[in-house]
């Protein structure tokens, strides 16, 4: 497994100087997280209110730190990111299959694959923030296995981290219900006791959403004094579901 | 920005986003997984990675649909797929060792990781794009820049990289063409303290209108300027923004710009060309054109006076 993280922490710092230029709107990250540290959280954010706040954190936090530039900060964090994503698939896979091998494949699968060897390289926040989700499910399958409280405490954690990087990361709070209406339905006559797998399960669920809550709610609260207008719940969703259902137009 | 659900394109459009960020090869190996699915267990975590492919792919889609989509919002559909494709990586060697009966399945497993490796490298450390422009350009802002002073770019490529390689603040002008996005963006103007809507999209429409990114309430979109707009007044204008660090940058030739004034009647130009860049690329050819603003040398004199005087 080593070896494996090794060739995709390999294939994304290749791509890194491969590709000598950016995204373009890897502009506006890196303007916000170089005002974030020059100006403070007053006016960081007003370039794009609504952006979610962790990855220019990430980035700030990690140029202030290393010294190095902003750009090359933001694609450590990236690269760090889609490195760690690997390990994340290599663990969901063993809780799958139960088998070394297959978890080592689809590691490797992950490592090699270009598109997330790409997302990479990118200063944009979608390989953190794939790898935070991927953990955030992670710690719920494990939470779930090892009937662990504390495992879905991590879920959560993941989840909050990964919406304060992209609003998409709400979705965990879908996925885990309906994951466990599907386990119920599906082991309904196996079930000794259904009183107990109802509560076990929405005990797991409440201890996820209070870790969620716990650790968005003051960071929405810090940023709302200043220019962020960043929310856990972007409103516009709302409207884009109710633009789908009436058949969008162009 | 919102598509049909009915029209059969944005179908297609749709497919060949999927089709690039899932890639080929994971979409090979998901068919033979499908095909292998009895070495899926029926256990908890399988359902869950199922259901939540399956809530991810969905929610992608309704997401398509609704906003300015790119390829990299599948980043975790991809993450999440992947362990769904290694059984179809295991029935791929099985397939390849049951067909060419001199390799055993052992040698087809490296044979596929092989061929994975060399697909990704080709894939992804040989960018297509080679924007080479983008540190050329911003280079010779640099060196024509004078030292001690921060370049200023004007420009109507809505592309801030090139400003920001060069270090240079980033002032936009509409190109009097319709580029994809520029009337929707450029949609307010400033009324001295006030911003007010630009009511038609004419106005919107001509050359030379000079804007500031906004914030704030008006993040993403730019803002005009309260000056005297439009082509008869590039040329004062152009000035505006300082002496001797001020620069244009058009992605197009010299003659094509300078011709757009020359059928104004326009023929005294306030800028000077730097050089012109062309690049051959394989389907097409990538011009970019860069100008330095004239500046009144009276005016930096008098600028330069201050500074040693102190006065500004």
């Amino acid at each position: 497994m080593f070896l494996i993280l090794l060739l995709a922490l390999s294939f994304r710092v290749g791509r890194c100087l491969a590709v000598p230029y950016m995204d373009k709107d890897s502009v506006l990250y890196l303007s916000m997280a170089n005002s974030l540290l020059e100006n403070g959280l007053d006016t960081a954010f007003e370039r794009n209110p609504r952006i979610p706040p962790l990855y220019i954190f990430a980035m700030a936090a990690c140029k202030k730190y290393s010294g190095v530039s902003m750009e090359t900060a933001g694609r450590i964090v990236s690269t760090v990111a889609g490195t760690f994503l690997v390990l994340a698939i290599f663990l969901m896979a063993k809780l799958i299959f139960q088998n070394n091998n297959y978890a080592l494949i689809a590691a490797f699968l992950a490592a090699t694959h270009p598109f997330l060897i790409i997302i990479s390289e990118d200063i944009m926040r979608d390989s953190l923030f794939a790898c935070l989700t991927a953990f955030s499910l992670l710690f719920a399958l494990y939470g779930s296995e090892k009937k662990n409280y504390c495992l879905w405490l991590l879920s959560g954690l993941f989840c909050a981290a990964a919406t304060m990087t992209r609003s998409e990361g709400v979705a965990i709070l879908f996925i885990v219900p309906i994951w466990m209406i599907i386990e119920f339905i599906v082991n309904i006559k196996k079930i000794p006791s259904y009183k107990t797998f109802i509560f076990r399960s929405s005990f797991s669920f409440l201890v996820l959403i209070f870790t969620f809550t716990v650790c968005t709610i003051p960071v929405e609260s810090v940023l709302a004094d200043t220019s962020s207008k960043w929310k856990i719940f972007d409103g516009r969703a709302m409207g884009y579901v109710k633009s789908f259902l009436h058949i969008s137009k162009k | 920005m919102f598509r049909n659900f009915f029209i059969l394109e944005s179908w297609q459009k749709m497919s060949n986003i999927y089709t690039g960020a899932f890639f080929y090869t994971l979409l090979v190996l998901l068919v033979f997984a499908a095909i292998n699915w009895r070495n899926f267990k029926n256990n908890s975590p399988t359902r869950m990675l199922l259901t939540a492919f399956s809530f991810t792919f969905l929610l992608q889609i309704v997401i398509y649909f609704c906003v300015r989509y790119e390829r990299r919002y599948l980043a975790f559909a991809i993450a999440i797929a992947i362990p769904l494709a290694v059984p179809g990586f295991i029935k791929l060697a099985e397939v390849i060792s049951k067909y060419l009966k001199f390799i055993t399945v052992k040698k087809a497993f490296l044979i596929l990781a092989l061929t994975a490796v060399i697909i990704s490298a080709f894939k992804t450390l040989n960018p297509e794009n080679g924007k080479v422009w983008l540190h050329e350009v911003s280079n010779d802002i640099k060196l024509f820049c004078p030292p001690g002073k921060k370049p200023v770019v004007l420009t109507y490529s809505p592309d801030e990289r090139l400003a920001y390689y060069a270090g240079a603040t980033y002032i936009r002008f509409t190109s009097g063409e319709l580029i994809k996005g520029e009337v929707e963006s450029i949609r307010y103007k400033y009324s001295g303290d006030k911003i007010i809507e630009i009511p038609t999209v004419k106005e919107r429409e001509q050359l030379g209108l000079f804007t500031y990114r906004g914030i704030d309430d008006y993040a993403g979109y730019f803002i005009a300027l309260d000056i005297p707009q439009g082509l008869e007044n590039f040329n004062s204008n152009v000035k505006r923004f300082g002496t001797d660090n001020v620069f244009i940058v058009v992605p197009k030739s010299d003659n094509d710009f300078k011709n757009t004034f020359i059928k104004a009647g326009i023929k005294d130009l306030a800028f000077t060309l730097i050089k012109e860049y062309v690049y051959k690329r394989s389907k097409t050819t990538v011009v970019y054109t860069l100008y330095k603003v004239n500046y009144d040398k009276n005016e930096l004199k008098s600028q330069n006076d201050d500074n040693v005087t102190g006065k500004r």
